[in-house]
C-alpha cells in the first residue's frame, strides 16, 4: 500500500526545483552528443526525475540506464547560470537507485563485487599490486611522502606508475607505497553510487554467496589508517580520479568522525609546477612538437587545477603549445568518468574520438593529459578510430626528456 | 518509397529514429516549465506516446505523411526554450524532435548566407560561423539552447542583433519545409509568413538561408543606472534614434538586477538600469559610444563602468535564467509594446506587487523602432500557492493592460493562446485560415494558435477570485512575501 502512497525513488524535488530547464547544459553535455535524446543531458534527467517522483513512476531500466549514461564531467554545472550542483544531485539518485536494488547500471556492479572481494575495482589479485615496481626505483618505509597509485595505475597502465615513481626519485623523494595496503579510492564506487550494498556471488553450482556488505567508508578508512600509522604527511597522486575523491569524498567520511585529514594531498603536476616556479626543474632534452592538452574533468572543473599543468607543460623547451577549441572550464570530457566508459564502454570511446578530432583540428601532434582515465580511453580512442596522434601523460613526458627510463 | 511504406516496418517503433520509452517521452513532452504535466488542466493529454528524432526531410516528410494520413498530432520540437508550453503535447501523439537536423549545408560568403539544417543551435552555428570570419546577424537571447526553427516559430522579433538587423524572419532569405501532408518545399519571400510565429501548424521549417555578416571590426557598450524609470525611457529612446542603431539594448530594475548580480554594491543607487551594445566599425562604434554616453550623462544617470558592462554583457545568453538563483518558481508574461508606453504597466506591476505582498520585477529588450519586448517576472514558489497564484493574477492583469496600451503577447505558444480570441481577433482569424490551409486535420501541434482548452472567461473568474483572495489576506496580514526584497536603503 505505501508503495501507491510513496514515490518508488524517494528524492526531494526541492533539490531540483531551481533547475529553470533552460536547456543551456544540452549541447556541451558528453551523453546528448551521444545520445541526441532529450533524456541525455542535466536539465532532462532532472525533468524526468522529478516526474518519476512527483507521478510515482515505477523505476524501469530506460530510467536507470539514463541516470548512469553520464560521464559527471560537470559541464553542465560550468555552463548552468545558477550551477546547480547537478553532479551532486545525479550522484545521490544513484546512491538511491543502488539502495534499491535497481541499480547500478549494466556491470557496473562489478566494480562494487570486486572491491568488495580483491579491494580493487579490476578484480586483480591484491598481493600483486605494487608489481609495477621496477628496478632502478626506489621507495621508502619512513618517508612523509606517499604515493597513492590507484587501481589503473597499479594493475593496467604500469607505466604511469613508474614514470610517477621515477619523477619522485628524480627530485630526492623516495616515497612510501602502500603496495597490497592500498585499497582501492572508491572513486568509481561513489560516482556510481555504490557507497553500501550487499555483495552476492553466483558459485559455479549455481548457488548464490553472500560475500557481505560492501561499505565504501570502511575501504577509505582502511586507507587513512594505512598512511597515518606510516607517518605519511603528503600524498602526491597521478590519477585525477583519486586525487578528487582523496580530496574532496574522502574528508566527508573521515571529518564527522575525526575532523581533518592527517595528510596534505596534492597531484603531481601542482608537484612539477611547484618546480618550475622554484626553477628547480630544468628540462634536459627539448619537445619539438605542436602540443595540446586536455583538462581532465576531475582535475580541472571538479578541483579546479588548470594552471599547472600548462606551466609545466609551457615550460619545456621547444613545445608549440597550442589550445583546443573547448578547453579548460569549457574543456570537452574524454568520456571515461562516473563509470560511462565501464557502463558504455563503445560510446565512450566516441566521445574521445570526438575529443582526438578537436586535438587534430588544431594541428596538434601530441596530445597531453594528467589523468590515468583521460589516457587510457584517449589510447582506446586512437586505437578503434585509427588516427595519427600520440597521446601523453605529463609524467611519461618527464621521464623521456629527463632520461630516465 | 518512404521508410514508412517499408514492408518490414510494421509499427513506428520499428524506425530506428522513432522511440516510445518513457523516459524519451517524460522528458520530450516537457519544456522550461520544468514538468510536463505542469498546465495538465490545459494539455490534458500532456504526454507523448512517440518521439522522433529524423535525420533527413524525407524522414520528416514520411512521418508527417503518415500521422496526416491517421490523424495522429504531431508536437513540432527544437530547443523546447519556449516558457509558453509552444512545444508540449496536449493529445499526446508524436513529439518530432528537430535538432538532429543541425548541419551546416554552405556557407556562401560572397552573397553572405549560410545554408543551415534548422535544428542548429544558434550558439553552435555562431561558433562555427566566426571560425570562418563571419557570425550571425541576429540570435534570440536563449541562443545557447534554441534552435533556428524554434524561434522562428515563436516569431522571434527582440534579439541580439534585432534593433539593428530586424526579425528572425526578415534574416532569412528561403526556407525549405515540410507541409502537413508531407509535401516537401522551397519558399521564399511572403511564402515564409505562414512560418513565422505560428508554433509549426503551417508544417515543419527543415532547413534556411541565414543571412550573416563579417565578425565586426570593434564591440563596445555601456551600462549605465537611472534615478527614475522616466529618465530611462527617454535615453533609450534618444539612443533608438542614433544614426548607428545598437545591436542590444536592454532594461532592467533595480530588483531583477539584484537578483541575477546576486546583490548589488552599495554605491550603486537609482531603480533603472540600461545596457547598450553597439558594434560595427570602430570609428562608428566609438562615434555611437559618445553619443550615447552623452545622452546618458545629461540625465544624470550613473555610470557603472567598463567592468559592470562585460560581465553584464557576457551574462546576455543566460541572463534570464540567472533570475532563477533563489527563485524556485519563475513566472513570466512577455508583451510586445512601443517602449514609450511601458511606464503604466511597470508602475501598475509594482503596485499589484504591493497590494499582494508578491515579487515583481522587469526587463526589457529592444526590437526593431520603438517596439520592445518588455518581460514581466513574479519570482514565486509554486509550493506557496497563494503567492504563486498571485503572481500568475498580476502577470494575467499586466497582459490586459498591456493590450489597453497598444501592446500584445510576445509569445502564444499554448497558454497565451487564450487571449487571442478576445485582444486579437484579427490574428487569430489569420492563424485559423493558416490551419484551414495547410493543416485541414488539425494534426500539426494542436490547441495552439487556433483553439485553447480552456476559455477566457474561466481564467479570468479564476484570477480574479485568486487576486481578490490573496488582497483580502493580504489586509488581513495574513500573507506574507515569501523572497527577500531589494530596498533603496540598503543602497
Amino acid at each position: 500500500m505505501s508503495r501507491f502512497l510513496r514515490p518508488e525513488i524517494d528524492f526531494d524535488p526541492d533539490k531540483i526545483v531551481l533547475c529553470a530547464n533552460c536547456s543551456t547544459c544540452r549541447w556541451t553535455c558528453t551523453s546528448y552528443e551521444e545520445f541526441q535524446t532529450e533524456a541525455m543531458f542535466a536539465g532532462g534527467r532532472l525533468r524526468l526525475l522529478r516526474s518519476y517522483v512527483e507521478k510515482n513512476l515505477p523505476i524501469d531500466d530506460d530510467f536507470v540506464r539514463t541516470v548512469y549514461a553520464c560521464s559527471t564531467c560537470e559541464q553542465c554545472v560550468e555552463r548552468c547560470p545558477i550551477k546547480l550542483p547537478y553532479v551532486e544531485i545525479i550522484e545521490d539518485v544513484r546512491k538511491k537507485l543502488v539502495e534499491l536494488g535497481k541499480g547500478p547500471y549494466g556491470r557496473l556492479h562489478l566494480m562494487g563485487d570486486f572491491v568488495q572481494k580483491v579491494r580493487n575495482v579490476f578484480g586483480e589479485d591484491p598481493q600483486t599490486r605494487g608489481d609495477w615496481i621496477q628496478e632502478g626505483t626506489e621507495t621508502s618505509t619512513d618517508s612523509e611522502w606517499g604515493y597513492f597509485v590507484g587501481c589503473t595505475a597499479s594493475f593496467k597502465r604500469k607505466e604511469i606508475a613508474d614514470s610517477t615513481l621515477r619523477m619522485l626519485n628524480y627530485f630526492g623523494i623516495k616515497p612510501q607505497i602502500l603496495g597490497p595496503d592500498e585499497f582501492c579510492c572508491c572513486s568509481p564506487l561513489i560516482r556510481t553510487g555504490q557507497l553500501e550494498r550487499q555483495v552476492l556471488e553466483e558459485a559455479e553450482d549455481g548457488s548464490v554467496q553472500d560475500l557481505g556488505t560492501l561499505k565504501v567508508e570502511e575501504v577509505i578508512m582502511h586507507n587513512i589508517e594505512q598512511m597515518e600509522a606510516r607517518g605519511i604527511k603528503k600524498v602526491i597522486f597521478s590519477c585525477s580520479g583519486c586525487y578528487r575523491t582523496v580530496t574532496l569524498d574522502w574528508p566527508k567520511f573521515y571529518r564527522a568522525t575525526h575532523g581533518i585529514l592527517p595528510f596534505s594531498t596534492q597531484h603531481l603536476t601542482q608537484f612539477l609546477a611547484l618546480k618550475v616556479r622554484k626553477g628547480e626543474l630544468k628540462w634536459k632534452g627539448s619537445f619539438d612538437e605542436r602540443v595540446t592538452y586536455h583538462d581532465p574533468c576531475h582535475l580541472g572543473r571538479h578541483v579546479g587545477i588548470f594552471d599547472a599543468p600548462r606551466e609545466v607543460i609551457k615550460s619545456i623547451p621547444g613545445i608549440d603549445f597550442v589550445e583546443m577549441e573547448r578547453s579548460r572550464e569549457n574543456a570537452k570530457c574524454c568520456g571515461a568518468g562516473g563509470g560511462f566508459k565501464a557502463g558504455f564502454g563503445d560510446n565512450a570511446v566516441n566521445v574521445a574520438a570526438d575529443r582526438i578530432k578537436q586535438a587534430l583540428e588544431v594541428g596538434a601532434t601530441t596530445l597531453i593529459s594528467s589523468c590515468v582515465f583521460c589516457k587510457l580511453n584517449f589510447l582506446d580512442g586512437v586505437k578503434k578510430r585509427d588516427v595519427s596522434i600520440n597521446v601523453l601523460n605529463i609524467e611519461d613526458l618527464f621521464v623521456d626528456l629527463m632520461g630516465l627510463r | 518509397m518512404t521508410e514508412l511504406a517499408k514492408p518490414d516496418v510494421k509499427k513506428l517503433t520499428d524506425l530506428e529514429w522513432v522511440t516510445d520509452s518513457m523516459v524519451d517521452r517524460l522528458s520530450a513532452s516537457g519544456d522550461t516549465t520544468g514538468i510536463p504535466y505542469y498546465h495538465y488542466r490545459w494539455k490534458k493529454n500532456w504526454l507523448a506516446d512517440y518521439v522522433a528524432l529524423p535525420r533527413s526531410k524525407e524522414q520528416v516528410s514520411s512521418l508527417l505523411k503518415l500521422a496526416s494520413d491517421r490523424r495522429i498530432p504531431v508536437v513540432p520540437r527544437g530547443g523546447g526554450t519556449c516558457y509558453y508550453g509552444s512545444a508540449s503535447p496536449t493529445r499526446g501523439g508524436i513529439v518530432l524532435d528537430t535538432k538532429i537536423l543541425n548541419q551546416v549545408l554552405e556557407v556562401n560568403e560572397q552573397e553572405m548566407w549560410v545554408h543551415v539544417q534548422a535544428g542548429a543551435v544558434w550558439e553552435v552555428l555562431d561558433i562555427y560561423l566566426r571560425k570562418r570570419g563571419l557570425t550571425l546577424c541576429v540570435a534570440p537571447q536563449s541562443a545557447v539552447a534554441s534552435t533556428l526553427a524554434g524561434w522562428l516559430a515563436i516569431g522571434g522579433k527582440a534579439g541580439i542583433g534585432s534593433p539593428k538587423y530586424g526579425t528572425a524572419l526578415e534574416n532569412i532569405s528561403e526556407m525549405t519545409v515540410v507541409r502537413p501532408n508531407g509535401e516537401i518545399d522551397t519558399v521564399s519571400g511572403e511564402d515564409m509568413n505562414v512560418f513565422y510565429g505560428t508554433s509549426g501548424i503551417a508544417g515543419v521549417v527543415t532547413s534556411m538561408k541565414l543571412r550573416v555578416r563579417p565578425i565586426p571590426e570593434m564591440e563596445g557598450g555601456l551600462i549605465f543606472v537611472f534615478s527614475s524609470l522616466q529618465s530611462a525611457l527617454e535615453a533609450v529612446e534618444r539612443i533608438c534614434k542614433l544614426k548607428h542603431k545598437p545591436v542590444y539594448l536592454r532594461m532592467t530594475d533595480r530588483e531583477y538586477e539584484w537578483r541575477v548580480a546576486g546583490g548589488l554594491p552599495p554605491q550603486i543607487t537609482g531603480s533603472v538600469f540600461v545596457l547598450v551594445t553597439f558594434d560595427g566599425k570602430k570609428l562608428d562604434v566609438e562615434d555611437s559610444l559618445k553619443a550615447a554616453k552623452g545622452i546618458f550623462e545629461l540625465t544624470g544617470a550613473q555610470d557603472l563602468g567598463e567592468e559592470y558592462f562585460r560581465k553584464s554583457w557576457a551574462d546576455r545568453f543566460i541572463v534570464e535564467m540567472k533570475l532563477k538563483l533563489e527563485v524556485p518558481t519563475l513566472s513570466m508574461q512577455n508583451i510586445w509594446i512601443p517602449v514609450s508606453n511601458i511606464a503604466p504597466i511597470t508602475e501598475r506591476m509594482y503596485s499589484i506587487a504591493r497590494k499582494y505582498r508578491i515579487n515583481s520585477c522587469f526587463y526589457l529588450v529592444m526590437g526593431m523602432g520603438d517596439m520592445a519586448r518588455l518581460c514581466l517576472f513574479a519570482p514565486s514558489d509554486h509550493r506557496h500557492w497563494t503567492h504563486f497564484m498571485a503572481g500568475k493574477t498580476m502577470l494575467h492583469r499586466l497582459a490586459k493592460l498591456g493590450y489597453r496600451h497598444g501592446g500584445e503577447l510576445y509569445t502564444l505558444g499554448l497558454q497565451n493562446t487564450v487571449y487571442l480570441k478576445k485582444f486579437q481577433p484579427e490574428d487569430y482569424r489569420r492563424f485559423q485560415e493558416v490551419r484551414q490551409k495547410w493543416d485541414p486535420n488539425g494534426i500539426m501541434n494542436p490547441d495552439k494558435l487556433t483553439h485553447s482548452n480552456m476559455t477566457y472567461r474561466r481564467m479570468n473568474l479564476m484570477f480574479t477570485m485568486n487576486g481578490n483572495f490573496r488582497r483580502v489576506l493580504s489586509i488581513l496580514r495574513r500573507a506574507k512575501n515569501l523572497l527577500q526584497v531589494p530596498r533603496q536603503e540598503d543602497a
